[in-house]
């Protein structure tokens, strides 16, 4: 199958922006295992991945880690 | 992430002191209220424990994957707090079958050891598309949102967008070495 079409949507799709049809024939692709899409979908993701990434790292205060801890040990 | 699915909380401890610093770096960009920002990086840390048995993501893969949460998670509070619908679902839960999609660690510090260079070519994408780019990573709006806030055709928008992303994606490929025809 010539997926080619979809070249331009992978970004958008792992970022929720794409229109319900659109976002419904990239997840019919994905869920055949199409490794076209796969593939593409890897490469939108290290594009995805550089663009999040560009945000300034911010350190949580300590209290956050201790108080997430206690959470999860209650859970 | 393996002790982690296991409910081991010393390496949970261990992930969040590596990552939450970049996941709070996300979430901060796309909310402005620190407690709204703390409050989403905690509701991420408890989803992957909750999920980690399930998802089976590499190393890798987790810290992409953290930081899609994470963004998911702000643009939804975002949205709810403007008043807005929550942005159309990216299936991210069901793109977790398989998770070979995700990038490699040797991706990522391909990626971080060369941003100097990926932040100075990215400078060349025209700043029109580059505010599409932006508008779509930390606002979460759709195209037709920002046809309608830029007062632009949706077509021009969509293809501006679109042509965007493709210019990154390829100088990604060329500078991270994946590429090999010309550019």
């Amino acid at each position: 199958m010539d997926c080619r079409y979809l070249d331009d949507i992978y970004e958008l799709f792992l970022l929720g922006l794409l229109k319900p049809k659109e976002a419904d024939e990239v997840n019919e692709h994905f869920e055949r295992g199409c490794p076209y899409c796969l593939d593409h979908l890897h490469e939108a993701a290290v594009a995805v991945f550089f663009l999040l990434s560009s945000s300034k790292p911010r350190k949580p205060g300590p209290a956050v880690k201790s108080e997430l801890l206690r959470l999860l040990h209650r859970k | 992430m393996a002790g982690v699915a296991e409910h081991d909380e010393e390496m949970l401890g261990k992930l969040y002191d590596q990552y939450a610093p970049r996941l709070f770096g996300v979430i901060s960009e796309i909310v402005a209220d620190s407690d709204v920002a703390i409050e989403i990086l905690r509701e991420v840390f408890v989803g992957l424990w909750k999920d980690a048995r399930r998802i089976h993501l590499g190393k890798g893969g987790a810290l992409t994957w953290l930081m899609l949460d994470a963004r998911s998670r702000a643009i939804d509070r975002r949205r709810l707090d403007d008043g807005l619908r929550s942005a159309a679902h990216s299936g991210l839960k069901s793109l977790l079958r398989s998770t070979s999609w995700l990038p490699r660690p040797e991706e990522i510090s391909r990626v971080d050891a060369r941003r100097l260079l990926l932040n100075k070519i990215a400078r060349r994408l025209p700043s029109s598309q580059n505010h599409l780019v932006e508008l779509a990573i930390f606002k979460g709006q759709t195209e037709a949102e920002m046809a309608e806030q830029l007062r632009q055709p949706p077509g021009r928008v969509e293809s501006d967008l679109r042509a965007g992303f493709r210019f990154l994606r390829h100088r990604l490929r060329a500078v991270l070495g994946t590429w090999t025809a010309d550019i």
